[in-house]
């Protein structure tokens, strides 16, 4: 609950502070890019902060690169 | 004090310091016109003296000047009884014109010159020449009689040293230059002169020593000062505040002092001084963080490397973490604590009610309030309150079980760690930032000490003065700047200016060691 | 705007001792002696050689495209559409190894110093500085280090130096004794963690303002790295023998524990911690700092900067997820970044530099 509270307070507080610059310059682009990032990474906080489970890119690495791995490290065994 | 300073737009920038001023600011040929325009302006105030009188008997002509800002020996001598005595002169026969007979023969005093501008004459008798009008000649003469009640040249009162020059600046900028020039007699010594306030008009003079002193930062420094536009200069904290990097730091990147012989020394290090009237507190930019932490006696005594300078550098630390490092050990990591300290530790902490955080905040805000009530206390009354404050912070607190011996040791330790800085600025941010630390420590123990750290240390390299990385020499790290930085070289290795300030005339001696050219 | 960052050759031989030692030292003791045994440190020494031939393929790579950053050059070599998706792979691996040098940091505080803290926390509060790290740029916190350096370095010069008393020379005795295979195969972790993921650095070959001192800087720069490395290694060994070291996870850790001055200050270990969490700090930096460099580069953004606080959510929750244990950790380490690495910090490269070689003919002919 806490992480669910603080990752949005920090996310209003970010936007706060650093969205009405950008907005001031015209720079429609990276607004966006920032928002939906944030909203990627806030999302991500408070489901990790729930206890959702959060897919893992490790293992997609994992699957990909171990057989590959396994085989070097065998030449040496 | 509730000065509020209002800093106003530059399309503003009207005098409104002379409210009666008409359109034409240029000086009348009719002597009643001028000194109607006078009176307009400056009002009826009792200290602005007009006296009329006649040239050689035939010409109006009067003087004007406040009284109390000149000197009045001069002003009677040279030049009422200069002007007010019978001369063998017709100017109308010698074709001359009776202003130019004034100047050149008439008033014997060193400044002498005319001007059409009527502001400026304005401004020139408030800052306590003497203005003198004709009848018929459309500009006043401006008389150097500047002479006021002024403090004389003391000893310094902020900075004192053991050993060096006993004397420190005063209130006038004249006497301040003079000091600054007797210092270095150098025909490269060079003074600029600003007039910055609208209302207060203010001097300012930029002192530099050409070819030492970075041109770049030089014209920096104007620039800034230039930008400046603002009703009021009351000291120099003012430019300061107006002309530095970075307001929102905690740590100063203008560097003050009232010693001539520091102000002199940084001039020679290609730095650039500026001086305020009516402060003897001068500024010298840029000002890097180990400036903070020298010391004029670094210089003047036997320092074997500058000892006392890392002796400095460890207040420094110490004034910043002692308190919070004694929370993080003593909630988080005691461990870390030898066991038989730790024993004593806990038996004194028994029956303390306040955890280390609270009980550390106690007794630091206590400090602050005990220093911040000695420096506003009468003098009289100074012994008053360290007769208190030692019974407060030490034994009275610990006997009532409010803290335990081991706070006040603590607290003593920060404390007296602050006033080693030889700057008092730096030491105002350490006492700030302190508090920041000691919460850190209480939540995240030594881990939360070591990010504090980091992100000082960022906010510190990414500061710079007047374009000089404020870390330098150490970071951006420079070899031959170390010979005067952490540690103080013995002087026949002191060769080389700094080399990030001073980028041209780097040589201070003659490289022979031993050979020193005097 | 964004101003052009310069950093001077020294500057970035620092930066690069720091990255190198980095989790490194946290991970790389345990994996060498569990594979080589005794002979671990000689493994070290191994993969230092293998780390300074990178080194000198990378830096070829800087020669044939001087004055060009690494995202510039993948774009320039491999044309626009290949190098974005050569780009978003960068882009990943950059940021994965900082997600794990993240975990790593806040596993080991968790085990070893900060107890009772949460995990969050700790991961929390270290991005802190990182951010405002990046946010000020590479001039600023190059100049960090600088500071820091020293003292890391005095710190584990001590440490040496203190715990000699302890050592036991039959601990790394027999010599050779596993045989060179062995020993290669040790070498192999260490190879994937740090030297393959010096790749990273060469984000910021552009910002050094003498290109001309690159190679040697950097090459010094790892040799020192590597040697802090192989002395943790050997002393580890030294002091606590074969047995304990690889059943420990932190072994480098245990090792400080035997620092006492005088008896006095003991279970000061925590000073370690001190050099550890410098050269990680850095190494978090640095590959976070590249992500978003590669980032930027990747939507043609002017000011990258300005995302990184969203992307630190993300990096946060990122690290949080991605060790459910500590055996994953260890296989993960050990085992699976060895050929993930080998991709970027090999394979890529040397395609680059063969393909740098290619487009010179092409204009000469």
């Amino acid at each position: 609950m806490i992480i669910t509270m603080g990752a949005i307070v920090l996310a209003i507080f970010f936007i706060v502070v650093e969205i009405p610059p950008l907005l001031k310059e015209k720079k429609v682009y990276p607004t966006i890019l920032y928002l939906a990032i944030l909203f990627v990474g806030v999302s991500l906080t408070i489901f990790h902060g729930l206890g959702a489970k959060i897919p893992n890119p490790l293992d997609g690495i994992t699957y990909v690169f171990q057989p590959s791995s396994t085989w070097i490290l065998k030449l040496f065994e | 004090m509730g000065i509020f300073r209002n800093i106003r737009k530059k399309s503003n920038q009207t005098y409104s310091a002379l409210p009666g001023q008409t359109s034409t600011h240029e000086v009348s040929k009719s002597l009643e016109e001028n000194l109607d325009a006078v009176t307009q302006s400056l009002g009826t105030s009792e200290d602005i003296i007009i006296r009329r009188f006649h040239i050689n008997g035939e010409v109006d002509a009067a003087i004007v000047f406040v009284d109390g800002l000149v000197e009045r020996i001069s002003l009677q001598d040279f030049i009422l009884k200069m002007m007010m005595t019978e001369r063998d002169v017709n100017p109308q026969k010698d074709k001359r014109k009776y202003i130019d007979y004034l100047k050149e023969q008439a008033i014997s005093i060193g400044e002498v010159r005319d001007l059409p501008d009527f502001r400026k004459i304005l401004n020139f008798i408030l800052s306590g020449e003497t203005a003198i009008f004709v009848e018929g000649y459309p500009t006043g003469i401006i008389a150097s009689t500047r002479g006021w009640e002024h403090r004389e040249v003391t000893e310094p009162t902020t900075e004192n040293v053991i050993r060096g020059p006993k004397e420190a600046f005063t209130e006038n900028i004249r006497t301040n230059t003079s000091l600054l020039r007797r210092k270095i007699k150098d025909p490269r010594f060079r003074i600029e002169n600003k007039i910055i306030g609208n209302h207060t008009n203010t001097d300012i003079a930029v002192i530099s020593i050409d070819t030492v002193t970075n041109e770049k930062v030089l014209k920096e420094v104007h620039e800034r000062l230039d930008r400046i536009d603002i009703d009021a200069i009351l000291e120099s904290a003012y430019i300061e505040e107006l002309i530095e990097d970075s307001t929102s730091s905690p740590f100063p990147t203008v560097f003050n002092s009232e010693r001539p012989d520091v102000v002199a020394a940084a001039l020679l290090e290609g730095r650039v001084a500026i001086l305020v009237d009516g402060t003897p507190f001068v500024l010298v930019v840029p000002a890097l963080f180990i400036h903070y932490f020298q010391s004029p006696e670094d210089y003047y005594e036997r320092s074997f490397f500058g000892i006392i300078r890392i002796l400095r550098f460890f207040a420094f630390l110490s004034a910043l973490l002692v308190p919070s490092i004694y929370i993080a050990l003593t909630t988080f990591h005691q461990e870390m604590i030898p066991t038989a300290l730790l024993v004593d530790l806990a038996a004194q902490r028994d029956g303390i009610p306040f955890p280390a955080l609270v009980e550390a905040f106690i007794m630091e805000i206590t400090f602050e309030i005990l220093r911040e009530a000695g420096i506003r206390m009468p003098r009289a009354v100074g012994q008053a309150i360290s007769i208190v404050g030692a019974l407060v912070l030490g034994q009275a607190a610990v006997q009532a079980g409010l803290v335990s011996p081991t706070m006040v040791i603590v607290v003593s330790i920060t404390a007296i760690s602050n006033f080693v800085f030889p700057s008092y600025d730096m030491a105002i941010s350490v006492r700030i930032l302190r508090f920041g630390y000691m919460i850190l420590a209480a939540t995240f123990g030594l881990f939360g000490i070591a990010v504090g750290m980091f992100l000082l240390l960022l906010h510190l390299c990414s500061l710079r003065s007047f374009g000089v990385p404020y870390m330098s020499p150490v970071a951006p790290f420079n070899l031959s700047d170390q010979e005067d930085a952490i540690f103080r070289m013995p002087l026949k290795f002191l060769i080389h200016r700094p080399r990030l300030i001073s980028q041209v005339n780097t040589t201070r001696q003659a490289i022979k060691y031993g050979k020193n050219k005097s | 705007m964004l101003r052009d960052e310069k950093i001077n050759a020294s500057q970035f031989m620092i930066l690069a001792i720091l990255f190198t030692i980095g989790s490194s030292i946290l991970i790389v003791p345990a994996s060498l002696v569990v594979a080589a045994k005794q002979d671990g440190w000689i493994s070290a020494i191994i993969a230092m050689v293998i780390g300074i031939m990178l080194v000198l393929l990378y830096t070829a790579l800087a020669k044939r495209q001087p004055g060009k950053s690494f995202p510039v050059m993948i774009e320039s070599l491999m044309g626009k559409r290949f190098g974005k998706v050569i780009l978003v792979l960068y882009f990943f691996f950059a940021f994965t190894l900082a997600a794990l040098v993240l975990r790593n940091f806040g596993d080991f505080l968790v085990t070893k110093i900060m107890l009772e803290t949460p995990h969050e926390a700790i991961h929390l509060l270290f991005l802190v500085p990182v951010v405002y790290a990046i946010k000020l740029g590479l001039e600023t916190y190059s100049r960090v280090a600088e500071i820091t350096f020293p003292f890391a370095a005095i710190l584990f010069i001590i440490l040496i130096t203190l715990t000699s008393p302890e050592i036991e020379f039959t601990n790394i005795q027999p010599i050779f004794g596993e045989g060179m295979k062995k020993i290669f195969g040790g070498s192999l972790t260490m190879i994937g963690v740090p030297f393959l993921e010096l790749i990273i650095l060469t984000t910021y070959f552009s910002s050094i303002n003498k290109p001309q001192k690159l190679r040697v800087s950097f090459l010094v720069g790892v040799v020192i790295g590597s040697s802090f490395l192989i002395l943790t290694t050997l002393f580890t060994i030294l002091v606590l023998g074969v047995e304990l070291t690889s059943l420990k996870v932190f072994p480098a850790y245990v090792w400080a524990k035997k620092l006492s001055i005088a008896d006095f200050l003991e279970r000061i270990e925590v000073i370690i911690a001190a050099v550890w969490g410098i050269s990680l700090f850095f190494k978090l930096v640095l590959s976070f700092h590249a992500s978003m460099i590669l980032f930027g580069k990747l939507f043609n953004l002017k000011d990258y900067r300005l995302l990184v606080i969203p992307m630190s959510f993300i990096l946060y929750t990122y690290s949080m997820v991605a060790y459910p244990n500590s055996a994953y950790f260890i296989k993960f380490a050990t085992e699976t970044w060895l050929s993930f690495a080998l991709l970027f910090g090999f394979i890529f490269p040397s395609i680059l530099l063969l393909l740098s070689y290619m487009k010179k003919d092409e204009v000469e002919t």
